[in-house]
C-alpha cells in the first residue's frame, strides 16, 4: 500500500524511490530523477496520487497505451493499469513529490493542437480488474460511453481523479468515460468509484485555493495518434 | 518691443479664454486619471485571469483610447467638436500622415500583430536574427528580452516584415545533434546503447519516437545522428543533459569519442640517419 506514515530513525523503499528519515529531522526523499532534503519535526505522511508534478510538471494527461489492440462497444468497461506518484506531507504541508516509476512522456495527436501526456503501457481486459504485481500502478477503469472501435489507447487527465482503496490495499482510479466518434477519442474523467464497495483516499491538496472544479475537460485526440512511424518497429 | 507686443497679446488672449483653457486642462487631466484608474482596474480584475497576450493590447487598446477620448474632448471649450476635428483631420492627415508614415506603420502593424497573434507575450521567439522572449506587445514596438538578458525594442512594422520564428507553438521540439565515434567502433552496438539511453530518459518522448542513425563518415569518426522530440518547455535542460549524459554512457561502455587525428605513414628512412641517432643515444647515455 502507498499510504502510510514514516517515523525519525527510519527509512522506507517504494518501488524505484526511497525515503530516509533520519532521526537529527532531515527528510532525504529520492527517485530516479531527484533527491530532496526537508527539515522536519514530527510524523510524515505518504500518499498516492496521479502522476502529474514529478519529475516535471508538464501535463496533467495521462495516455494508456494498451499492449494490444481493443474491441470495445458502447457499455463495456475495459480495465487497465495507471501510474501513481507518492506525495509526501506533513500535517497539510506536501514536503515533496516522488516518482516511484520509470516516467515517459509522449505526444498524443498532431504537433500543433496534441497533447503532452505522462505515458505508460499497460496490459488491458475487459469487464474485470487484471492482477496487479506492480505496487506503484493503479487499476483504472474506462467505461465506453459511446461508439464501438478498436482502439490502442486512452487518454484521460488526471488532475480531476481521484483514487480509491480496496481492503486489500490495491488504489483504483475514478471512472474514466470514454467516447468514440467519427476519428476522435474524448475521455471525460469522473469522480465515480469504478466499482462499488471502494473507499476514497483523502486527498491532500494544500496550497490549491478556491473552487475546484468536479467537471472534467475533455481530452479529444485523433485516434490515429501515431503521426510519425516508428523506426524501431 | 515687438516681442513685447507679441507677448501682451498672448496675454490679453490667454485671460480672455482662462476658463476655456481651465477647462481644457481639466479634461485632459480628468481623462488621465480616468485612463490610469480603469488600467489599474482592469489589472486587478481581468487581468490575472485572462492570459497577458491577449489581456496586454486589450488594456492598451482602452488606455490609449481613453486619453485621445480625453484630448478630442478638451478641444470643445474652443468650439472644435469631433465632426470639424474630422473634416480637419482630412487636410491635415495627408500632412501628418506624411509625416508620421512609420509612425502609423508601426500602429497598423500592430494591430496586425495582434490580430494574427504571430507571437504573445512569453512567447520564446525569434524575430531575424533576434532570439528571446516577448515581453511586450506595445502600440508602436514589441519588446523582446533576449537570451542574454538584454531588452530589445523591435518597431512593429520590422516585426510584422520579418521572418518569426515562435518555438513554443508546437507542444513539442526536436533535439538534433551529432555523436562522432570512433571507426573501429562497433557502429551498431553504440546505436544500441544510445536507443537505450534515450528510452530510458523521461525527457524524450515516445511518440514521436527518438531517431539514431549513421548520419556521415567523418575525416576521424562515423557520426551517429541523434534525433530526440521533448516537450516544448522542456527542451533547452533537455538538450544540456541529452548531451551531458551521453558523452558518459558511451565511454561507460567502451565507447570513445575521437578527437581530430592524423595517421602519419613513413615509408622509409635512411638508414645512415638511424646509425647515427643511435650512436648519440649512445653517447648520451653514457655521459
Amino acid at each position: 500500500m502507498l499510504a502510510g506514515e514514516i517515523t525519525s530513525g527510519t527509512s522506507l523503499s517504494l518501488c524505484r524511490a526511497r525515503i530516509i528519515y533520519s532521526e537529527d529531522g532531515v527528510l532525504r526523499a529520492c527517485d530516479e530523477y531527484k533527491c530532496e532534503e526537508v527539515y522536519v519535526d514530527g510524523v510524515v505522511g505518504y500518499r498516492p496520487a496521479p502522476p502529474i508534478y514529478s519529475p516535471f510538471r508538464i501535463s496533467d494527461a495521462v495516455y494508456i497505451e494498451f499492449d494490444k489492440k481493443i474491441l470495445v462497444h458502447r457499455g463495456d468497461v475495459i480495465w487497465a493499469h495507471a501510474p501513481l506518484e507518492i506525495i509526501l506531507y506533513h500535517k497539510n504541508s506536501i514536503l515533496t513529490r516522488l516518482a516511484p516509476g520509470r516516467v515517459k512522456y509522449t505526444l498524443v495527436g498532431n504537433l500543433v493542437e496534441g497533447v503532452i501526456a505522462r505515458y505508460a503501457k499497460s496490459r488491458v481486459a475487459k469487464g474485470f480488474p487484471l492482477e496487479n504485481k506492480d505496487p506503484c500502478m493503479a487499476h483504472i477503469a474506462f467505461y465506453i460511453a459511446q461508439g464501438e472501435d478498436t482502439i490502442k489507447g486512452v487518454p484521460f487527465n488526471a488532475a480531476y481523479s481521484h483514487l480509491y482503496t480496496d481492503n486489500k490495499g490495491s488504489i483504483f482510479y475514478s471512472l474514466v468515460e470514454v467516447y468514440i466518434k467519427d476519428a476522435i477519442i474524448e475521455s471525460r474523467t469522473t469522480s465515480k468509484p469504478p466499482i462499488e464497495g471502494l473507499e476514497k483516499l483523502k486527498q491532500v491538496r494544500a496550497g490549491r485555493t478556491g473552487v475546484f472544479s468536479l467537471t472534467a475537460p475533455v481530452i479529444a485526440v485523433e485516434r490515429g495518434w501515431k503521426l510519425w512511424p516508428s523506426l524501431k518497429g | 518691443m515687438a516681442i513685447a507686443q507679441g507677448l501682451e497679446s498672448i496675454g490679453d488672449l490667454i485671460a480672455a479664454n482662462i476658463t476655456k483653457i481651465a477647462s481644457a486642462i481639466a479634461t485632459i487631466i480628468i481623462g488621465v486619471i480616468a485612463a490610469y484608474v480603469v488600467r489599474s482596474s482592469m489589472r486587478r480584475t481581468i487581468g490575472t485571469r485572462i492570459p497577458p497576450y491577449i489581456y496586454r493590447p486589450v488594456e492598451n487598446l482602452v488606455f490609449y483610447s481613453i486619453l485621445i477620448l480625453a484630448g478630442i474632448l478638451s478641444l470643445y471649450p474652443f468650439g472644435l467638436s469631433l465632426s470639424s476635428l474630422l473634416v480637419a483631420g482630412g487636410f491635415a492627415g495627408i500632412i501628418v500622415g506624411l509625416a508620421a508614415q512609420s509612425s502609423l506603420g508601426n500602429i497598423i502593424s500592430g494591430v496586425f500583430l495582434v490580430v494574427e497573434q504571430p507571437l504573445r507575450v512569453g512567447d520564446p521567439v525569434m524575430i531575424g536574427d533576434i532570439a528571446g522572449e516577448v515581453v511586450d506587445v506595445r502600440v508602436l514596438s514589441t519588446l523582446i528580452r533576449t537570451w542574454d538578458g538584454y531588452l530589445v525594442r523591435i518597431p512593429n512594422q520590422t516585426v510584422f516584415n520579418s521572418i518569426i520564428t515562435n518555438y513554443s507553438r508546437t507542444k513539442a521540439r526536436r533535439i538534433d545533434f551529432i555523436v562522432g565515434v570512433h571507426y573501429k567502433t562497433d557502429v551498431e552496438k553504440a546505436i544500441k546503447i544510445i536507443i537505450e539511453y534515450l528510452d530510458s530518459n523521461p525527457y524524450c518522448l515516445v511518440n514521436p519516437s527518438p531517431e539514431v542513425f549513421v548520419d556521415s563518415y567523418g575525416d576521424s569518426s562515423v557520426n551517429i545522428r541523434i534525433r530526440c522530440w521533448t516537450p516544448t518547455k522542456l527542451w533547452y535542460p533537455a538538450k544540456i543533459k541529452l548531451q551531458t549524459e551521453l558523452k558518459r554512457i558511451l565511454e561507460e561502455n567502451g565507447i570513445s569519442i575521437p578527437y581530430p587525428q592524423l595517421d602519419l605513414h613513413v615509408k622509409s628512412i635512411e638508414p645512415v640517419i638511424r646509425i647515427e641517432l643511435k650512436n648519440q643515444e649512445e653517447k648520451n647515455l653514457k655521459r
